[in-house]
């Protein structure tokens, strides 16, 4: 699927599967109120990357994403009100600039992500991708690739780690 | 704030709670005891609002089977 045709299929997902998408976002945030809000978030930060990868089940990929950012939300709102409240006065870098009208996801720090998993050796790579996109447990990743599940566990704190390095431009050496 | 071990056990844990969340295994009293582990310090603030700002971008990534 080229870049337009992508494009096109977004909007018409985004139109007309809404109503199941809001669900989605609903289902996790325990109301509706702000499930629109989230859908709408989900269609902006997809957009903005959708030149980083191809997708051929959009409406699977589409709805991970906005349970992923539901998910996102719902923490952030519950610390928000009271733990960085006080953090945030006079703090324009802080927790609340991630609320809902900062909508723009750091495409660059997205593209170093997927550069960074994909330095990764190939079998710790793939127990990553199943655990987060592929939402399998860490006991079916440990089963799919036949390894023990404290390996899987080592597995994804690695991945996660080495992302952060990379984010951080930091070429640490092996300990 | 050094980035040594200290940073590395704080890493750690913010990871344990990110993947307790996505497992869907967090009790509301576990979500009190991540609220308070939060509100000990505000070095546990930074380095869980870097986790979780990594977790998001990991998320926004097509898994193989969405991927062409």
């Amino acid at each position: 699927m080229d870049t337009q045709t992508w494009s096109a299929e977004l909007e018409d997902i985004f139109v007309n599967q809404r109503p199941r998408l809001c669900c989605v976002a609903a289902r996790v945030l325990g109301n509706a109120d702000q499930a629109d809000d989230v859908v709408q978030d989900a269609y902006l930060k997809i957009s903005e990357a959708t030149t980083l990868f191809e997708v051929k089940q959009p409406i699977s990929y589409v709805s991970r994403v906005v349970r992923n950012l539901a998910i996102d939300r719902c923490r952030r709102s519950a610390f928000e009100s009271t733990l960085f409240a006080k953090e945030e006065e006079g703090d324009t870098t802080s927790y609340a600039s991630h609320s809902p009208e900062v909508i723009a996801i750091d495409r660059q720090a997205l593209a170093q992500v997927v550069n960074a998993l994909d330095e990764l050796p190939e079998r710790t790579r793939r127990a990553f991708e199943l655990y987060r996109s592929g939402s399998h447990t860490q006991r079916e990743v440990a089963h799919l690739l036949g390894i023990s599940t404290t390996l899987v566990n080592f597995m994804i704190r690695d991945a996660l780690t080495h992302c952060r390095q990379s984010l951080q431009g930091q070429m640490l050496p092996d300990r | 704030m050094d980035n040594d071990s200290g940073d590395d056990a704080v890493w750690q844990t913010a990871l344990d709670w990110l993947m307790r969340e996505h497992e869907e295994t967090l009790s509301d009293a576990d979500r009190e005891a991540l609220h308070a582990w939060l509100a000990a310090s505000s070095q546990h603030r930074r380095v869980f609002r870097e986790a979780e700002q990594l977790w998001l971008l990991t998320g926004m990534i097509p898994s193989g089977d969405e991927r062409n």
